[in-house]
């Protein structure tokens, strides 16, 4: 195509004008943790006409063993400087898409993933856009709350507060990348952090999500500090969630808003129907990690009640209230996946539930009662009812989670801990 | 071959003719029949009208209806008959128009347009035209649009505009002298608005030009794009694109005295 070929005249002129040295090609396994692995820029062009052949047979769910020759084939949007590299023999990114090298079918590629749950969108005329808000801690580098930081939710502490400084750093990493922030605050634990990105179309804010999570541990480690994006750290701080801001458009126009003086359209409320009926079943992949479930007790912020008060923190769903006449930002707001899970899958399961939920014509529950799942053992149960998963993220994709899931749940039985010794020896 | 094709000021006689034979040959070109319009002064490319629906053809296109203002982009070809009375709106319409075919009845007319336009190369029809004659004037118009866009690409290599500047061929975008980093989408976001200053593009225009097609984000990819780019070259003191509310993007017309500044 033409316009491919104008692109890597361009990539190749930007590489040899910022002196580029390696190119990091990513992508993620299929829990969502990025891989990736560098090229020299001697290399590049090749890589862009052919793409680079790489053994994945390591690689968590990306291919069974015997058949690890995989290729990965750049998406040359994707294209970018990292800003936190030397300007001299400065690196760039490109993100990949996975092809097993002789059979086409068999690696399990996130972000394909995620394009194909696009596409079946696309056919209906709808384009799904995101905007997250992404929750963090900042710790030192014994992974312990930085001493110091006593600030609350918004608070604007002031200049020698590290995290601050951190933040805003990242912020500044980010915008330089082209990921433009919409806000960034301190959240309501010491040494918790919000950052939330402008909103754009899902597959380029999954890439985004992938980065941001990079750059924010980056920066803590370059600072001599830590950064976990784990779902409930401590037991007596409050978890970090990935709360995203969803919506439709249908053309130029946001399929949400609503003509008549309601919060959302039709399709809206089947969307946000579809989201609350499927979402016990999207748990495994939206809350992925046996820790995701201390995030989701009751109590602490976590969104696992239903839309019954009005303004509650504690509701899994939330219509944000918008200017009047502003219905261009018409959006609902989705507060149960965590900062640790896969975005390409928790982005595709939830369209899936929003679009399922569209066709079927569902209905909002009045009362809607919660059956989010309390473990990580419940959440495989739950999956294993009906095929909702199967469909949304496609069947190998689930069978790969299920069997690492199991295994994670299995391996953590094993384990007797010290809470164990400390509450029974008392008495036992 | 063109998006649009609007024919302006034509009687119902000489408009049925017209579109049969459009019709017969250019089936996949919408036609919109224009009778009373004002040009927008502030963007250069929007024009207001009118349509007289009962005098509507059954084969017009009936979709621009209801929204009375439309963009004239580049891919579309105004076939405009020329009236006895040479006014300012006409001018302009022509002006605007940047692919047309001229209509014309008498050549007294001819003659005075001509005395008002200098080095013309307009495509010229009279009334009544064969079908022939319009179908190879329209395959002419369509290669003199090639041959623009051609020139677009080919002869803007720097723009300038006050403290920008754009180097397309080397991929370089300063600011006040600083090197700034741009995506390749958004240069060429940039460079399409740049050299046609004063020309609203719509999203879906927009779109077609540098994207092709955006099956993840749609028309609304431009907006995102306009926003990261505007972030990168735009401050309190710098504002080179406007929206236009409801249509799309133009880039200001603030061009700098000297290109060699």
């Amino acid at each position: 195509m033409n316009n491919n070929s104008d692109t890597k005249e361009f990539i190749l002129k930007q590489a040899s004008e910022h002196d580029v040295k390696f190119i990091r090609l990513w992508f993620t396994d299929i829990l969502g943790r990025l891989k990736g692995f560098a090229i020299n820029v001697e290399d590049l062009e090749d890589c862009i006409d052919k793409g680079v052949i790489f053994d994945g047979g390591a690689i968590e769910g990306l291919a069974r063993a015997t058949e690890s020759d995989t290729l990965a084939i750049p998406d040359l949007s994707t294209w970018q400087i990292l800003p936190w590299r030397p300007n001299e023999n400065s690196v760039a990114r490109l993100f990949c898409n996975l092809k097993s090298f002789d059979n086409n079918d068999s690696i399990l590629d996130s972000r394909k993933i995620l394009q194909d749950k696009l596409m079946e969108a696309n056919k209906s005329g709808f384009k799904f856009y995101v905007g997250p808000e992404i929750e963090y801690y900042f710790l030192d580098n014994s992974k312990t709350i930085i001493e110091g930081d006593d600030a609350g939710y918004f608070d604007q502490t002031s200049a020698d507060n590290k995290g601050s400084n951190l933040r805003r750093e990242c912020v500044l990493n980010l915008e330089q990348m082209g990921i433009p922030v919409r806000s960034s605050h301190h959240e309501v634990s010491s040494g918790q952090h919000e950052i939330g990105l402008k909103h754009t179309d899902a597959l380029t804010m999954a890439d985004s999500i992938v980065t941001t999570r990079l750059v924010v541990k980056q920066t803590a480690i370059k600072h001599g500090g830590f950064a976990t994006f784990m779902p409930r750290p401590f037991e007596d701080l409050n978890g970090s969630g990935l709360h995203f801001h969803l919506s439709l458009y249908k053309g130029e126009n946001n399929a949400f808003a609503s003509s008549k003086n309601k919060e959302l359209s039709k399709i809206g409320e089947g969307f946000l129907a579809g989201l609350l009926h499927y979402s016990s079943k999207m748990a495994l992949v939206t809350n992925q990690w046996l820790n995701s479930y201390k995030r989701l007790i009751p109590n602490l912020e976590a969104p696992i009640a239903g839309m019954g008060k009005e303004g509650e923190i504690s509701n899994i769903v939330r219509i944000p209230q918008i200017y009047k006449g502003d219905s261009d930002n018409s959006r609902i707001e989705f507060r149960l996946p965590d900062s640790a899970c896969n975005p390409y899958l928790a982005l595709s399961s939830i369209l899936h539930a929003g679009m399922e939920g569209i066709k079927n014509n569902l209905i909002v529950p009045k009362n809607w009662e919660s059956n989010i799942p309390n473990t990580l053992y419940d959440a495989i149960k739950e999956s294993q009812k009906g095929n909702f998963l199967q469909d949304a993220i496609g069947i190998d994709a689930y069978n790969s989670i299920l069997i690492n899931k199991e295994k994670e749940w299995i391996e953590h039985n094993l384990v007797v801990t010290d809470y164990e010794r400390d509450f029974y020896m008392k008495f036992l | 071959m063109f998006d649009r094709i609007f024919l302006v000021g034509f009687n119902i006689r000489s408009e049925d003719r017209l579109i049969k034979i459009l019709d017969e040959s250019f089936h996949s070109s919408r036609i919109i029949s224009i009778n009373n319009f004002k040009i927008d002064q502030k963007s250069s490319n929007q024009i207001t009208y009118s349509i007289n629906k009962e005098q509507s053809h059954p084969l017009l296109s009936h979709e621009e209806e209801k929204d009375s203002i439309i963009n004239v982009e580049m891919e579309d070809l105004s076939i405009i008959n020329l009236p006895y009375t040479y006014s300012k709106e006409y001018s302009n319409l022509i002006e605007t128009s940047i692919i047309k075919i001229l209509s014309i009845e008498n050549f007294t007319i001819y003659e005075s347009y001509l005395s008002n336009n200098e080095n013309n190369n307009d495509q010229i029809i009279s009334i009544p035209t064969s079908n022939n004659d319009l179908a190879m004037r329209i395959q002419i118009a369509n290669k003199n649009l090639k041959l623009i866009k051609k020139n677009i690409s080919q002869s803007e290599k720097i723009i300038v505009y006050k403290n920008l500047k754009i180097d397309t061929e080397k991929y370089l975008v300063t600011l006040e002298n600083k090197k700034i980093d741009l995506t390749f989408k958004e240069l060429e976001l940039l460079k399409v608005l740049a050299s046609n200053p004063g020309r609203v593009f719509s999203r879906e225009n927009l779109l077609k030009n540098i994207w092709d097609y955006d099956y993840y984000g749609g028309t609304r990819t431009v907006d995102v794009h306009v926003r990261r780019l505007r972030r990168k070259i735009e401050d309190h003191k710098n504002n080179f694109i406007e929206t236009i509310w409801n249509v799309g993007y133009k880039f200001n017309e603030i061009k700098s005295g000297n290109i060699n500044e």
